[in-house]
C-alpha cells in the first residue's frame, strides 16, 4: 500500500517538480512497487491525453467585439458623472433598450414576430418598456427634505443613498424656473396619480430605491443622448400606444422580469453584444444571436413558462409591431445611448429586477392618469432638463404626502 | 521562444502603461497576447465554446475597463486568469446540473478536428465536467497551460499546498474517468 508522500512524490515527478534525490527515489519506487508502477503509468496516460487536447483559436471575430464593446463602454462612461442625475433622464436613458430592439425589428418587418431573434428582442424591449414606466411613475428626489425619500412624511424611513445627495432644490426654485410642474400638477389626472397609494408605494420601494442609486445607473443617465431621446415626439408616442401599457399591467410580463434566467441571460457577454446596435445591423451581429441563443441562459430563459406567456401575449405582439415603436427607435440619440455599458450592467441588477416585478409598478402603469402625464406638453418640456425633472418628482411627493395628511 | 516570466511580465506592464496613456494599440497587444489562453481556459472549464468566448470577451472588457483601479505590484498575467476563472465558476453556478452535455455545443462540433483526437478532445472535456470546478481550474492551468504550482496558488489565490491537494485529487479521479474502456 502506497504512503501518501510516496503518491505525492509521484504526481510530482509527472509534474516536473521534484529534485534530482526525489527523482531517484520514484524511479527506485516505481521499479519496486508494482502499485507504484500502475499509478505512474496511469498520472503518464492521462498526461498524454491532455497532451492530445490542443489549444483553440478563438474566434476570428472575438478580438474585434472586444475592442467594439470597450470603445462603447469608454464612449458611453463619461469621467465625471453628475452628483444627481434625474427619473427622467434615466426614463431616456432606458428607452435605449427599445432603441436596438425596434430599429432590428424595423429591419426584420417581414419576419414571423416569434422568431428566435424577435424573442430576443423583445426580452430586450419588455426590460427596457419597464424601466420606463417604473422610473416615469416614481423617484426618490433628493435631499431629505419634506415629501421625499427618507425624510419626515408618511413615506419615511427609507433612506437616500448618500452618493445621492446633492444640492437640495428649494421649493421657490421649483416654482419660479419650472411653470411646467405646477401645470402639470393642476392636470386632475396628474394629480390623481402622484396622489395615489400606488405612487407612494413605488416611492418607497426598497429595491427600486437600490437599482436607482447604483452606480450603473448613474452613469447611464449621464448621457445627453437620452436626454434628447425622451424629448421627442415619438417617445411620447409610444407612452400612449394602448398595447404598450397592458403589456406593462400583465401579469406575465411582470412574472418575467422576475425570472432569474432572464437576468442571467442580460448579464451574459453574448447578449449584451447582441443587443449593440452595430451588431444587430452587421454580420457580427448575426454571429452575437448565434452566441446567444447558443448559451445555456437564454436557452433556459426561452425554457420558463414566464417567458413564453409573456411572448404568446397578444399586447406584446402588438406592442413590439407598432408604428410608433419603430418611430422612437430610429434616433441617433437611441443608438447612442444603447452602447452604453452601464446600462446592460443596471438591467442585470438583482434590484433592478426585484423592482420591476414589483406590483406597485403594475398597478401605476395601468393606471389612466399615467398615461396623461405621458402624453403632456409639459412633461414633456420637463424631461429636457434633468433638474426639472427632479423638481417636479420633489414638487409630486410634496403634494403626495400633503394629501396623505 | 519560451518567454521568462519577467519579460512577459514587464510586456504586459508597458501594454498596461500604454492603454492608460491612450495608446490604442496597447489594447490589442493585450488582446493579441491573452485571447487564446484564456478563451482555452474558460473553455476546458465550461466545454462550451460560445459560453467560453462569453467568458473571454467578459473577462477582456472587465480587465481593460478596470485598469485604472488596477494595482500593478500584481501581475497583470494572474489578474486576467484569476477573472477568467472565476467568470467561468460564475457561468457553471448558473447552469442547471440538469442539461446533458449533449445538449451542449460542445468542442466537438465546432471544428475540423480529426476524429480520433476530437474523440480525445470530449473525453477529456467531459471528465474535466464531472471534477469539482474549483478542483477542475487547478487540472486546467497545469496541464493546458503548463503552470507551476506557485503559478496556480497565485492565479486562484489559495495556498501552493492546496493547489498541490486539490491536483493530486482530481488526477486520482481522472484516473478512472478516463480509463481506457476495456474491449
Amino acid at each position: 500500500m502506497l504512503q501518501q508522500h510516496q503518491i505525492e512524490l509521484i504526481h510530482r515527478e509527472i509534474d516536473g517538480a521534484t529534485m534530482p534525490d526525489e527523482s531517484a527515489a520514484v524511479r527506485k519506487l516505481v521499479a519496486e512497487d508494482p502499485e507504484a508502477r500502475a499509478l505512474d503509468a496511469d498520472l503518464r496516460r492521462v498526461g498524454r491525453l491532455f497532451q492530445q487536447v490542443e489549444a483553440r483559436e478563438p474566434p476570428i471575430h472575438l478580438k474585434q467585439s472586444i475592442l467594439d464593446a470597450v470603445a462603447q463602454s469608454a464612449r458611453a462612461s463619461p469621467k465625471e458623472v453628475p452628483a444627481w442625475s434625474s427619473p427622467f433622464a434615466f426614463v431616456r436613458w432606458s428607452l435605449s433598450t427599445l432603441k436596438t430592439a425596434f430599429e432590428s425589428l424595423t429591419e426584420h418587418t417581414e419576419m414571423a414576430i416569434m422568431t428566435k431573434k424577435t424573442m430576443i428582442i423583445g426580452s430586450t424591449v419588455i426590460a427596457t418598456v419597464v424601466v420606463v414606466a417604473a422610473i416615469a411613475t416614481g423617484f426618490p428626489p433628493i435631499g431629505n427634505g419634506a415629501g421625499t425619500i427618507g425624510g419626515d412624511g408618511p413615506i419615511s424611513g427609507v433612506q437616500q443613498a448618500s452618493r445621492y445627495q446633492g444640492r437640495a432644490i428649494t421649493p421657490a426654485e421649483v416654482t419660479l424656473q419650472n411653470p411646467e410642474i405646477s401645470v402639470l400638477l393642476q392636470n386632475p389626472e396628474v394629480l390623481k396619480l402622484v396622489t395615489s397609494e400606488a405612487f407612494r408605494t413605488v416611492m418607497a420601494n426598497e429595491a427600486f430605491r437600490s437599482a436607482m442609486a447604483s452606480e450603473a445607473f448613474r452613469t447611464a443617465m449621464a448621457s445627453e443622448a437620452f436626454r434628447t431621446a425622451m424629448a421627442s415626439e415619438a417617445f411620447r408616442t409610444v407612452m400612449a400606444n394602448e398595447a404598450y401599457r397592458t403589456v406593462m399591467a400583465s401579469e406575465a410580463y411582470r412574472t418575467a422580469m422576475a425570472n432569474e434566467a432572464f437576468r442571467t441571460a442580460q448579464a451574459q457577454g453574448a447578449f449584451r453584444t447582441a443587443q449593440s446596435t452595430e451588431a444587430l445591423r452587421t454580420a457580427q451581429a448575426s454571429e452575437a444571436f448565434r452566441t446567444l441563443q447558443a448559451s445555456e441562459a437564454f436557452r433556459t430563459l426561452q425554457a420558463s413558462e414566464a417567458f413564453r406567456s409573456l411572448q404568446a401575449s397578444e399586447a406584446f405582439r402588438t406592442a413590439m409591431a407598432s408604428e410608433s415603436f419603430r418611430t422612437v427607435m430610429a434616433s441617433e440619440a437611441f443608438r447612442t445611448a444603447m452602447a452604453s455599458e452601464a446600462f446592460r450592467t443596471a438591467m442585470a441588477s438583482e434590484s433592478f429586477r426585484t423592482a420591476m416585478a414589483s406590483e406597485a409598478f403594475r398597478t401605476v402603469m395601468a393606471s389612466e392618469a399615467f398615461r396623461t402625464l405621458q402624453n403632456s406638453e409639459a412633461f414633456r418640456s420637463l424631461s429636457r432638463s434633468a433638474q426639472a425633472s427632479e423638481a417636479f418628482m420633489t414638487e409630486a411627493n410634496r403634494t403626495a404626502q400633503r394629501t396623505a395628511e | 521562444m519560451e518567454e521568462t516570466t519577467s519579460t512577459t511580465d514587464e510586456q504586459d506592464r508597458a501594454f498596461v502603461r500604454g492603454y492608460l496613456a491612450g495608446q490604442r494599440d496597447a489594447a490589442s497587444g493585450l488582446i493579441d497576447r491573452y485571447q487564446k489562453p484564456l478563451f482555452n481556459v474558460a473553455l476546458r472549464m465550461l466545454h462550451d465554446a460560445q459560453d467560453a468566448e462569453d467568458v473571454t470577451q467578459t473577462v477582456f472588457l472587465n480587465a481593460l475597463l478596470q485598469l485604472r483601479s488596477y494595482d500593478p505590484k500584481y501581475r497583470f498575467f494572474s489578474w486576467v486568469y484569476r477573472m477568467t476563472v472565476n467568470e467561468s465558476l460564475n457561468v457553471l453556478k448558473r447552469r442547471k446540473p440538469t442539461v446533458a452535455l449533449e445538449d451542449r455545443p460542445g468542442l466537438l462540433a465546432a471544428g475540423s478536428t480529426p476524429d480520433e483526437v476530437a474523440e480525445v478532445q470530449d473525453r477529456v472535456g467531459k471528465a474535466l465536467l464531472e471534477l469539482r470546478p474549483d478542483d477542475r481550474a487547478v487540472v486546467v492551468l497545469k496541464h493546458f497551460m503548463s503552470f507551476t504550482y506557485e503559478e496556480i496558488a497565485d492565479v486562484l489565490e489559495v495556498p501552493v499546498k492546496t493547489v498541490k491537494s486539490r491536483l493530486f485529487t482530481a488526477r486520482d479521479r481522472l484516473r478512472e474517468a478516463l480509463r481506457e474502456p476495456r474491449g
